[in-house]
């Protein structure tokens, strides 16, 4: 019984140490500094898109997510003033200011737009763990370090004494960073038991990437869009899709690897970048978030990136 | 507070993307998908189309025409959609591509005559091995940019 009790208690210290890992407050805000700016950029080149919707007629809208809480699509007006709302926070999550009201907002804001978006037939899937992220970012303490709140605390402390504080790894840090990267992980792996669920074992044989490239290429060229020559080239040769098959179903339900320890969590984060590469290549479909390396920041060290000094430099003098 | 909230959202976020897995992967929803894309084979395909129409010349007209946006699955999807309407809202969305084309029309350029909304249907992969003609298609509405269907 009392072996038992032990096995319980270092299993739990175990989960604990996993969940609650300790980071710093900078690793953290790096993050959201990369999330942040990612996001406004994002939201910036798709306004467009995003705003079309409001155009659209009523009988088209087939809510999702926050949106089935509608039965009508709401006014353009609100669409309009969410948009720039979500801009604004965007700025304010990014540089780290107010950041108790502005990282939450953000992150609504943005799940309310993106399901919007979402809500007129077609699911933009490359927008779903932006979203996530956000909502884990916003409401972590991920303003403590490299941000105008920071800044503004530190004016009443010495400058030590805040270093210090950046520099001390703790779970209320870390959580976040191995949530986002397990909700990261987690989407990998749904897709890879959808591929299985719905083409069976007989998706590893390639037959079933191979006419998806085909349809897709297929439905761009007559739609009179913007498709893949190197895919249309590929099609025919049919050898050539059993491996690259069987790749995309190793690297999506084998995503757990990446929680591992910070090598593999590398290795697995360039596989799937380059995976996210070639479905560019060959089927003209970008997927913003991981082609930017943005998605895959939880998983690693971005406050050793010297590419962020400028930012850091700005943020924390 | 923080260790409640790094095991109750951390955990209910990763539970909640995990999830779908589980439920019927073709139901997908947002932001907790099944990511069903890529997943059916497809050997022939029905892809819906906005074609303009000029005498017997039929020219397929872009996702900007189709939805006022850029977004080529969104014009997809919402042609797909089209099959489902009824026939005034059908009509409704002809008309209304129907406009954007004749506003779309270069200076100089004669305007569609009509615009057509048809589900066509092709063999995927023989396509990209010269067979590029629809096995069939089927017109789903047609109307004028004047608004007459």
């Amino acid at each position: 019984m009392h072996r038992r009790g032990q096995a319980v208690s270092i299993l739990g210290r175990r989960i604990d140490t996993f969940w609650y890992m300790p980071a710093t407050a900078s690793r953290l805000a790096h993050v959201r500094l990369l999330v942040g700016a990612y996001s406004v950029v994002y939201l910036l080149i798709t306004a467009k898109n995003f705003l079309a919707a409001t155009t659209f007629g009523a009988e088209r809208f087939a809510p999702v997510g926050p949106m089935t809480a509608l039965t009508a699509p709401p006014p353009a007006l609100l669409v309009h003033l969410a948009f720039a709302a979500a801009i604004a926070t965007g700025c304010a999550f990014t540089a780290g200011f107010r950041y108790r009201v502005s990282g939450p907002l953000h992150a609504l804001l943005v799940l309310a737009l993106t399901s919007y978006r979402s809500s007129w037939g077609m699911l933009f899937h490359t927008e779903n763990l932006l979203a996530l992220h956000l909502v884990l970012l916003g409401v972590a303490p991920a303003a403590d370090a490299l941000s105008m709140d920071a800044l503004r605390r530190a004016r009443t402390r010495a400058s030590g004494a805040r270093a210090h504080a950046e520099e001390v790894a703790d779970g209320r840090y870390g959580w976040c960073l191995r949530a986002a990267s397990c909700v990261t992980v987690a989407t990998y792996v749904v897709a890879g038991i959808a591929k299985l669920k719905l083409g069976g074992l007989e998706w590893a044989s390639g037959a079933t990437l191979q006419a998806q490239v085909a349809f897709d290429n297929l439905r761009k060229i007559e739609l009179g869009s913007v498709h893949s020559p190197l895919g249309a080239w590929l099609v025919p040769h049919r050898a050539i899709f059993g491996p690259l098959a069987v790749l995309a179903l190793v690297l999506e339900l084998g995503a757990p690897v990446a929680l591992v320890g910070p090598r593999l969590a590398r290795a697995w984060c360039g596989a799937a970048w380059l995976f996210h590469v070639g479905v560019l290549v060959v089927m003209a479909i970008g997927f913003p978030y991981p082609l930017a390396g943005v998605a895959y920041a939880s998983f690693l060290r971005p406050e050793t990136w010297r590419a962020l000094g400028p930012v850091r430099r700005v943020l924390s003098s | 507070m923080s260790r409640a909230l790094a095991y109750g959202l951390g955990l209910s976020l990763t539970v909640a993307t995990l999830a779908p897995a589980l439920s019927n992967a073709a139901a997908d929803a947002y932001p907790f998908s099944t990511y069903p894309m890529f997943t059916a084979r497809r050997e022939t395909a029905w892809v819906h189309q906005a074609l303009a129409v000029r005498g017997s010349a039929r020219r397929v007209l872009s996702p900007s025409v189709v939805t006022g946006g850029s977004e080529v699955m969104q014009a997809a999807a919402t042609l797909k959609r089209a099959a489902e309407m009824r026939p005034d809202a059908r009509l409704r969305l002809c008309r209304d591509v129907a406009r954007r084309a004749a506003e779309a029309t270069s200076a100089g350029d004669a305007p569609p005559e009509g615009v057509e909304l048809v589900a066509s249907e092709f063999d995927t992969v023989s396509y990209f091995t010269g067979r590029r003609e629809p096995m069939s298609r089927r017109v789903l509405v047609a109307c004028t940019a004047a608004g007459k269907p």
